[in-house]
């Protein structure tokens, strides 16, 4: 049962006006992600319905609704990657993956996100897997790195 | 008050009123499209926005206070402009798709994009491309036409109580939608629908049905529960195409709930019954209808002068009109000479008015719905009334939101109300009478409401006291699981909140309250000073829309017309001036009578008018018995009922939409049915067919309007027919009663916990669902595909000890009989208790129920559960 797995999450806030945000953010910390059942359970503890709940969330990027994969890939496109060849980089990850942006392989492996600059304009285009920066890419070097991560896990 | 101009018309209107209450106060009219006067101002459109003299910024005029001294004005060039830049906006993403639009024709947007003759669009950007969303029952979604105006998302929130839809994800990507993508899965009370200024939510019962404007609208009122909720029947070539609400209407200020809104399919089933039915040898054959009452009227009168009057009886309706119940009695009584007549009401409702008129003389002192709003504390006992009567739940709803007034529930099942209540106890099943009694006990005891010393000069005082000191905290914990602090919680908060109301159902479907839950709460009433003279703090919603009528009408054994015992001579003499003849002095049977009566072959002879035994009485197998020892079963329906099928004749009836007459609410407030569209063909209004009985039998001439029998009523029964009266609108009923008297006290009559039967481990609870009435609803397709069928509500903990899981199919035996039903398993059901809604042929919930005598308490059934 996820609820087991927030309910101290949900103590730590109660009686607090305006800590849905708050809580929402711990729950994606400790879930990867706000699942349908976390949202119920939150709901019932503040007694906010699920759709109110999820209106919130959805407003803001920094949430996510889907399990993530077990590694992310963060494909820059901000104005320095983008002119450098961001975009044809994630054309070519879409494709390596067979994920739009912002999708979960069905191995939940990988998922693949946009993020408009990481501040490491010097590399660009750059890709972030989980918190390492790999900048000058081409699409064929993110594919390698890409393959790294598969080798890795067998 | 406060005082501005607004396009130079003077106006004055209360603190707290916006700029735009003041326009329409002053007759000035400001376009909008987020307003709606139920919701909280949003001010998201920019359609208001109004020029106020000082004021560098022009303000929206449904979130901007009215203030003194303003000069407003709402026409200026400008603003002229704006508007036409607005709507241009609006119309970059929203598709022109009027024609295949069913909110053509009553589309704010449509309406204000003509109004401001806005030709050509300066702006060009991507249009929306959702799907279409037609996943559920009754709600199409077209994402494309939304504005963005959130009144969905708030009247879904704000006034249902629901919230099940939400503003979801940001910017253009921005829509309406149930989270996560999921399905709409909700009430379906189409009251999103209703509050879409365009086209983005429709109803797929009306889709392409008809243009907008070519629908007449007739006035009538919601023939199912008893909240009376105006509505308007919107026809087209005598077939009702949907049903709607205005907001300045009647009590409802625009609300429906599902049966009320989508409810109205079966008028135009192809089920009806279109023509009298004789059962023959083998099966039913058509008769002519002058045949059917010449053999209706022989069949009686043989019986009559074989077996005596008593031999014969009638069930009457909370369905059909005050003044078809009206005529259903007369014929009894003068045409039959007999008093069998009963209803429904005797398995539930009467014990408002066998418990209540002993003690108050009357019932006119029930409280109005104003009573909701007015009341500080409002009690609701064991009852679902967001579900049986879902705009009272509103009402309640909108009392703790806008009055801030106190909602406690004391409930063992959870719904709607308990999520939103400030307190819920949860009770065991049938045990709302011990705990009322509790808490009386407890505010005498302790001295807790300052109104105890009035109450105690009240006759009666010292034996209610008596009869409820038994009910210690201790043993109300024992009877009804409730712990002690909680009652003394409950026991306070009430003796301190006051004006305090009390709200119950007496639902014949309920197996959990009766007569004495009726007496326990009015006792706590009058001890709290909540009930006097002339005034009852008890709200109690009836299922049907006619409950009260029908009562008023005489439809009863022991009443007459007004309210009159029989056994009163006066009332007697009176009836007899106006009838020409009197009525038989002694009470007549009652509903259990006479289905004993019939079983033992005593009563011979039974006329059913609108009403559907074999599903809506208790114990099933009995009354199969009772009605299949009949000489002569006349049943009169709109369908062939499970009863009807068991019926020597039936006569097709008209539906509330193919007749007129007057209901009255549980506020006892009269309203009408207007006809809309004529009978279907063959079939008859019921109080035509007994006109036409009552002219076969010798009883008057017949009636040719209902406007005559309403004028027989009025030279009668004044205190009745004066509501009555087209020309009294919205009057409440009134018995012939004496008024203002001192009420005095009932005691209560209840012993601690019913004693259980071995090997029936659970409590089953009965009762009504959110989206159905009685048996009428499952004539339509639209209710039918949100709750198809009667499932058996189990809490999780007992599924799980019992090894069942969700939707796996279950027997459920009583020591009456036995049903199978899917499980469906939800927290809102506690420990040792299940539920299981009436509606249905199969499960034949009632099969379980025992019958239980009239005055007493109900018993709640004890059932146990096995894996199918
Ligand atoms: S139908 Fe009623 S409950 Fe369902 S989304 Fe619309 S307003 Fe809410
Ligand atoms: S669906 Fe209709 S009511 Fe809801 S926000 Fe869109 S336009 Fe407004
Ligand atoms: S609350 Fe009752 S009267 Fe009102 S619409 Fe619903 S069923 Fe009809
Ligand atoms: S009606 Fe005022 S902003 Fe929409």
């Amino acid at each position: 049962m996820q609820e087991n797995r927030i309910d101290d999450v949900l103590a730590a806030f109660r009686g607090k006006q305006g800590s849905l945000i708050p809580i929402l953010q711990k729950v994606q910390e400790r879930l990867g992600f706000l699942s349908g059942e976390s949202i119920s359970f939150i709901s019932k503890a503040l007694r906010i319905s699920e759709s109110e709940i999820f209106g919130v969330a959805s407003f803001y990027a920094q949430f996510r609704f889907t399990k993530p994969g077990e590694h992310c890939v963060k494909v820059c496109l901000g104005t320095a990657c983008h002119v450098r060849g961001g975009a044809l980089i994630m054309d070519a990850m879409e494709r390596e993956l067979g994920v739009p942006a912002g999708g979960t392989t069905p191995d939940f492996k990988f998922t693949l996100e946009r993020v408009a600059c990481f501040g490491s304009c010097a590399l660009a285009p750059v890709i972030v897997t989980d918190k390492k920066v790999h900048g000058s890419m081409t699409p064929a070097k993110a594919k390698d790195i890409l393959d790294q991560y598969r080798r890795r896990q067998g | 008050m406060r005082k501005l101009k607004i396009e130079g018309k003077e106006v004055q209107v209360s603190d707290g009123a916006t700029i735009l209450d003041a326009a329409q106060a002053a007759g000035v009219y400001i376009p909008t499209l987020c307003h709606d006067p139920r919701l909280t101002p949003y001010g998201a459109c920019r359609m208001c926005l109004t020029d106020v003299e000082g004021q560098r910024k022009l303000l929206p005029a449904c979130t901007s206070p009215a203030e003194d001294g303003m000069v407003v004005r709402v026409n200026t060039d400008y603003i002229k402009k704006l508007r036409r830049t607005v709507l241009e906006f609006l119309c970059v993403h929203h598709p022109l798709d009027c024609p295949v639009c069913d909110s053509a024709g009553e589309c704010s947007l449509q309406d204000m994009v003509f109004q401001n003759a806005v030709v050509a669009n300066r702006f060009k950007a991507e249009k929306k491309a959702y799907p279409v969303d037609s996943s559920n029952p009754l709600v199409e979604r077209n994402m494309n036409r939304c504005i963005l105006c959130g009144k969905c998302v708030r009247i879904c929130g704000e006034v249902q109580g629901v919230g099940a839809i939400g503003l979801v994800w940001r910017g253009f990507d921005t829509e309406i939608a149930p989270p996560y993508g999921r399905s709409l899965d909700c009430e379906f009370c189409g009251q999103c629908i209703a509050v879409c200024p365009v086209g983005a939510l429709t109803s797929k019962l009306f889709k392409y049905r008809a243009r907008s404007w070519l629908l007449d609208k007739t006035p009538s009122v919601c023939p199912h529960c008893s909240t009376g909720c105006s509505i308007s029947v919107e026809s087209m070539k005598g077939r009702v195409m949907r049903i709607s609400a205005e907001p300045g209407r009647g009590i409802n200020e625009g609300n429906l709930c599902p049966k009320g809104r989508f409810g109205y399919e079966f008028v135009h089933s192809p089920k009806r019954l279109d023509s009298p039915l004789q059962r023959g040898a083998k099966d039913f054959a058509r008769i002519e209808w002058s045949a059917a009452l010449t053999k209706a009227a022989e069949r009686l009168k043989e019986i009559r002068a074989k077996h005596g009057p008593a031999s014969i009886g009638a069930i009457a309706s909370p369905r059909i009109t005050i003044e078809e119940n009206y005529l259903l009695q007369k014929l009894m009584r003068i045409g039959l000479a007999t008093n069998n007549i009963d209803s429904i009401a005797a398995y539930g409702y009467r014990a408002l008015y066998d418990g209540l008129i002993p003690m108050f003389g009357s019932i006119d002192g029930l409280p109005e719905y104003s009573g909701i709003s007015a009341a500080r504390t409002i009690l609701v006992a064991g009852s679902n009334v967001t579900e049986t009567n879902p705009v009272v739940g509103n009402f309640i709803l909108k009392a703790k939101k806008t009055k801030g007034a106190r909602v406690i529930c004391v409930n063992p099942r959870g719904s709607k109300l308990t999520r939103h209540a400030n307190a819920w106890i949860r009770n065991r099943p049938g045990t709302e009478a011990a705990v009322l009694a509790g808490i009386s006990a407890l505010i005498i005891r302790d001295k807790l409401s300052p109104k105890l010393d009035e109450a105690r000069r009240l006759p009666g005082f010292d034996e209610f006291a008596k009869s409820v000191a038994a009910f210690t905290p201790e043993k109300v914990e024992a009877v009804a699981g409730v712990k002690p602090d909680e009652l003394k919680g409950l026991a306070r908060d009430f003796a301190a909140g006051s004006p305090a109301l009390i709200v119950f159902t007496l639902n014949s479907f309920e197996n959990s309250k009766g007569l004495q839950t009726c007496v326990a709460a009015a006792g706590l009433s009058l001890i709290t000073g909540n009930s006097g003279p002339g005034r009852i703090g008890l709200l109690v919603p009836g299922e049907t829309c006619n409950m009260h009528g029908m009562l008023h009408a005489g439809a009863a054994p022991d009443l007459l017309p007004g309210l009159s015992r029989i056994a009163d001579r006066a009332a007697r003499e009176a009836m007899a001036k106006a009838w020409g003849a009197a009525p038989p002095e002694a009470a007549g049977l009652g509903m259990e009578e006479m289905i004993s009566a019939a079983e033992k072959g005593t009563l011979k002879a039974l006329y059913v008018v609108g009403e559907n035994p074999m599903v809506n009485f208790p114990d099933t197998a009995r009354v199969r018995r009772a009605l299949e020892k009949l000489e002569f079963l006349l049943v009169q329906d709109l369908f062939m009922t499970e009863t009807a099928r068991l019926a020597h004749l039936v006569l097709p009836a008209a539906s509330f939409a193919e007749k007129s007459g007057a209901v009255a609410n549980a506020e006892m407030r009269v309203s009408r049915f207007v006809q809309a569209v004529k009978p279907l063909n063959g079939a008859f209004e019921d109080w035509k067919i007994l006109s036409n009985l009552c002219c076969v039998l010798g009883v008057g001439e017949g009636y040719g309007s209902v406007a005559e029998i309403t004028g027989e009523i009025r030279r009668a029964v004044p205190a009745l027919g004066d509501a009555l009266s087209p020309a009294a609108e919205g009057r409440r009923l009134g018995s012939q009663a004496a008024q203002g008297t001192a009420p005095s006290f009932k005691a209560l009559s209840l012993d601690g916990a019913a004693k259980r039967p071995d090997g029936f481990p659970f409590s089953l609870l009965t009762g009504a669902m959110l989206n159905h009435s009685g048996t009428v609803t499952r004539m339509g397709d639209g209710l039918m595909k949100v709750s198809p069928k009667a499932v058996l509500w189990i809490s999780p903990e007992d599924a799980k000890a019992l090894q069942i899981p969700d939707a796996s199919t279950v027997k459920i035996a009583s020591e009456k009989g036995q049903v199978f039903a899917e499980a469906k398993v939800s927290e809102t059901m506690p420990k040792g208790a299940v539920f299981l809604p009436v509606h249905f042929e199969t499960p034949a919930v009632n099969s379980l129920v025992g019958h239980s005598p009239r005055a007493g308490e109900k018993e709640v059934s004890a059932v146990k559960i096995e894996k199918g």
